[in-house]
């Protein structure tokens, strides 16, 4: 990705713009799919972004920070999608909550035991929690792209943390009662 | 210090996860639909006004009223104007919807078309989920959402037992049909079904690129358009393999979408390079690329009537191109009142069904070729679903309701040529 293709893309070049998105798409995907836990509202919220991106283009102030300027449109589209959708995720969340069985495979156990807790995160946090975790961003970073203080960041980051640590503590207990029970019958 | 390290421990787990569950790429057709959706829609830019009216006192209620006032003044002054002060013998309200006298971007959108009252179907049949249509003059066959091929039996008015073609999927794209066979794209495999019409069973599935989209059966050829691949393929029928590959546009999305035959050659539009191909059925060899303007998406399906080829806009744009062939070069822009992807001549004029603006009933609109005007529009119900293919079958029209599981049956006549 050059600044010169950026500012042509700015221009109004479709080609320009297509490489750039070509060469980003994949990595928006993944970050509107962990966020929002969700195929199809992610594959939503990236095209949004995508045509967001495109008319709003003009308006980027320095084509430096394209990629940032993409991922923070990204992250209002998952927003959006998150409103939009709220109570299908509810309902889906508790038809995850309902489901007491433990997986026979350990690391698949420990996988829905994370996705579990990490889906009862509000949206903020998750968000957070993703672009330090798997984009890599430090605070100040994730601050720029969300728009928010520092200060707010850092509390996203630790009360998120703090409920995963809570959740998955529960789901622990939780699991360890009911083998317990399964051995006792 | 406890807690602290095992956050970092969470935090180190998190990485893991995350890792693990992150999908490895965005499917194509998202990409494809979003690059559609950008090349059909004009970039925001920023104009000085704009910035002088955001940092003004424009909140004050008063004052917004009275710009506002100023500014239609203004307007009507100049148009008068223009108008030659309201007394000269200029362009009189117009009864129909269109008129691009030249292909130039931007034209003007107007009057409604006259309305021409209902259409009232003399069968409606029931198909699930009804994605396109196509005939071989005879029977009507159904490509469904859900990745089947359905027969539509004219005598009966009812729909066959459909053909699953391969796993279940609505990424299915085109369809067409002959009297040998009924051909069928689908996108997430890249496969071309053959579909045998008497047996009603899948008798070929061929390898045709990375993302087939529009086929076409011209009785002795069969040419599919492959999307992603930028290649147009015609298909051998003895030994069901691609027996040529015609490169019309990089490999990238919005490649060659959706594919015609006629006026002696196939033509084939291309969004991402804003164009339509023409391509010499003798020789394999391009005859022409005609640039579309960028107010109308070389997206939709294309048609021949009144000795020109018709290409209609999908998403924002809801133009529909006249290319004329003699000059290849796009003659005439049509506006339609939405988007209508596959239009269809019957008697000569070209028929489009409309779907207007979410929530409100579609409609079916009647281009004229001799004045690149809609020049009326009927409707089929206040429910029905516009934006369907239009087929000529059996001495009747058939339409796809979308939305409402059905195929509605109209007579010919109530489609007259105008």
């Amino acid at each position: 990705m050059s600044a010169e293709e950026v500012e042509r893309a700015m221009r109004g070049d479709h080609d320009a713009f297509a490489t750039l998105i070509a060469a980003s798409a994949n990595r928006l995907y993944a970050l509107a799919t962990l966020i929002l836990r969700d195929t199809d509202r992610a594959q939503d919220a990236t095209q949004e972004a995508i045509v967001h991106a495109w008319r709003q283009l003009p308006q980027l102030r320095d084509p430096d920070r394209f990629e940032a300027w993409l991922r923070r449109l990204l992250v209002n589209a998952c927003y959006d999608e998150g409103r939009r959708l709220r109570r299908r995720a509810e309902v889906s969340l508790l038809h995850l909550d309902g489901r007491q069985v433990a997986d026979p495979a350990p690391g698949l156990a420990e996988t829905d035991r994370i996705e579990r807790a990490f889906r009862r995160l509000p949206i903020e946090q998750r968000t957070a929690l993703v672009l330090q975790h798997h984009v890599g961003l430090s605070h100040t970073d994730i601050a720029k792209t969300l728009d928010i203080p520092i200060g707010t960041v850092k509390s996203r980051i630790r009360y998120g943390t703090a409920a995963m640590r809570s959740s998955l503590e529960a789901d622990e207990r939780s699991t360890l009662a009911t083998s317990v029970d399964g051995r006792s019958v | 210090v406890t807690r602290e390290r095992t956050d970092r421990a969470l935090g180190a787990t998190l990485e893991t996860w995350m890792g693990a569950v992150v999908p490895a790429a965005l499917p194509g057709h998202v990409l494809e639909e979003a690059f559609a959706r950008t090349s059909a829609s004009p970039q925001s830019r920023s104009y000085p006004w704009r910035r002088i009216v955001l940092r003004g006192r424009w909140s004050h209620q008063p004052m917004r009223t009275a710009l506002l006032a100023a500014s239609a003044l203004l307007l009507v002054a100049v148009f008068i104007g223009l108008m030659g002060g309201g007394s000269g013998p200029g362009p009189g309200p117009s009864s129909t919807r269109t008129v691009i006298a030249s292909a130039s971007p931007g034209g003007s959108t107007v009057p409604v078309a006259p309305s021409q009252g209902a259409l009232r179907p003399d069968a409606s049949v029931v198909v699930p989920q009804p994605l396109r249509l196509a005939t071989d003059g005879q029977l009507i066959w159904v490509l469904t959402a859900s990745g089947q091929v359905v027969r539509i039996d004219p005598a009966t008015d009812r729909a066959s037992t459909g053909v699953q073609l391969g796993a279940p999927t609505d990424q299915v794209q085109g369809i067409a049909a002959d009297s040998n066979a009924v051909w069928a794209t689908e996108w997430v495999t890249g496969l071309l079904y053959r579909v045998d019409p008497n047996s009603l069973k899948v008798v070929a599935r061929i390898a045709a690129g990375i993302a087939p989209k529009g086929v076409i059966a011209t009785g002795t050829d069969v040419w599919v358009a492959d999307t992603h691949g930028g290649i147009v393929e015609r298909i051998d029928l003895e030994t069901n393999k691609i027996g040529a590959a015609i490169t019309v546009a990089p490999a990238a999305p919005s490649g060659p979408n959706w594919l015609m035959s006629g006026l002696g050659s196939i033509w084939v539009g291309v969004p991402n390079s804003a164009s339509v191909v023409r391509i010499d059925p003798v020789t394999n060899a391009i005859q022409s690329t005609i640039a579309v303007p960028r107010s109308a998406s070389p997206c939709g399906g294309i048609a021949s009537a009144g000795g020109a080829v018709w290409i209609t806009s999908c998403d924002a744009s809801t133009n529909v191109a006249r290319l004329d062939p003699s000059a290849n070069t796009v003659a005439a822009l049509v506006h339609l009142p939405g988007n209508a992807y596959a239009p269809a001549v019957i008697d000569g004029a070209l028929w489009v069904s409309v779907a207007t603006n979410p929530g409100m009933p579609g409609v079916i609109d009647r281009i004229a070729p001799a004045t690149n005007t809609v020049d009326g529009e009927w409707s089929p119900g206040g429910d029905f679903g516009g934006g369907g293919d239009i087929v000529v079958a059996s001495g009747s029209v058939w339409v796809i309701d979308l939305g409402h599981d059905r195929v509605l049956r109209f007579p010919v006549s109530a489609f007259p040529p105008g």
